[in-house]
């Protein structure tokens, strides 16, 4: 692109200084070839200023809001399933927990191996927790799981019910 | 009744109001499906890559910044969702990088639209559609959207000379062309 080109765009964008302007008038008013390309580019500018957006589709509001809500509604499922992944593994330990227990009061053969390999994994597990915890009995373990069951098992229902209400209140 | 800002708007989704970002939706559909036509010319295509980025805008609607104007950042989240389409169809994209001078089919083509057209704005309209995509969207985001040249710079990815470049060789293009059929006078 040439210094003309470069200046008569400038001009049309109202980016020339006043000297430059001044000085630019004068060429313009000599020179019939650069006042033809001005009235060109001015015609091409107020031509431009004219054009108007297409129109989207019919409908594409619902759509969109239609590919939002189904969007999060894949969020929450997949966000239930860490809530369900969380409880089934506090559920194992529980378990876990329960059968060391049952385990203790068994005298039989399998019950003494279980046992003592559940010492070994509760020894280590004791080495890593703090002591007041490690000194907490079996019956204390015991309860705090169920308990811990139970709100976790409230928290979900409680989940399920507000994503359901919401499901509902989207069909108004 | 008073018109609610962009940020009013973004603010009342964040509480929760999921139904205000139709609003948005209204807001910017018709500009952001003219950019998208103009990139992908196809109408199916444009309006799957606009529903992409207006999910796009909504899942990141807690980052936007409210220094921002929302425009540009919509309009950004709009241009990269296509560029990546444009990449994942694996369509050729020759016309993103070449110059305005190296248009040989613009002159063919423009015999075509010049005899097709009743006057010289749906001549210069159509021609519009007909430049490469970086220089008609540059077009289309000046003369139809307002936007400044660092705005346009931003959303784009481009440097502002680069863009002032683009916008004037465009505008210079459509000029020589004017002037080839005299509509200078008519377009004044």
């Amino acid at each position: 692109m040439n210094e003309l080109d470069k200046k008569l765009n400038e001009l049309i964008d109202n980016q020339l200084g006043k000297d430059e302007l001044d000085q630019f008038n004068k060429v313009i008013e000599t020179d019939e070839e650069v006042l033809k390309k001005l009235r060109a580019l001015r015609g091409v500018d107020n031509s431009l200023k004219k054009m108007e957006h297409s129109k989207a589709p019919a409908g594409i509001n619902e759509k969109i809001m239609n590919v939002i809500s189904s969007s999060k509604n894949v969020i929450s499922s997949s966000s239930n399933k860490v809530f369900y992944s969380i409880i089934s593994i506090f559920g194992l330990l529980s378990i876990l927990i329960v059968s060391f227990s049952i385990g203790k009061t068994n005298s039989n053969e399998i019950s003494e191996k279980f046992h003592e390999y559940s010492d070994s994994v509760l020894g280590s597990i004791k080495s890593i927790i703090p002591n007041f915890i490690s000194e907490i009995s079996g019956g204390i373990l015991i309860a705090f799981g169920i308990l811990t069951i139970v709100i976790l098992s409230f928290i979900s229902v409680f989940e399920a019910h507000k994503s359901f209400r919401k499901e509902l209140d989207s069909f108004h | 009744m008073e018109k609610l800002s962009d940020l009013n708007i973004i603010h009342s989704v964040l509480r929760g109001n999921d139904a205000d970002f139709s609003l948005l939706i209204d807001r910017y559909k018709d500009k952001a499906y003219s950019l998208l036509l103009r990139m992908l010319k196809n109408e199916m295509d444009a309006e799957e890559v606009l529903q992409d980025s207006f999910l796009k805008a909504y899942n990141a609607l807690e980052k936007f910044k409210e220094q921002a104007k929302f425009s540009t950042w919509f309009y950004k989240i709009v241009y990269n969702t296509a560029l990546s389409f444009i990449a994942s169809k694996r369509k050729r994209q020759d016309d993103e990088t070449s110059s305005i001078d190296d248009f040989h089919y613009l002159k063919s083509e423009e015999i075509e639209i010049y005899a097709e057209t009743e006057d010289a704005n749906h001549y210069i309209h159509k021609l519009v559609n007909k430049l490469p995509v970086k220089n008609g969207i540059i077009l289309i985001l000046f003369y139809i959207d307002g936007l400044s040249l660092s705005e346009i710079s931003e959303i784009m990815n481009l440097s502002l000379v680069n863009t002032k470049v683009t916008l004037h060789r465009s505008r210079n293009a459509l000029r020589d062309l004017i002037l080839k059929h005299n509509y200078q006078e008519e377009l004044l």
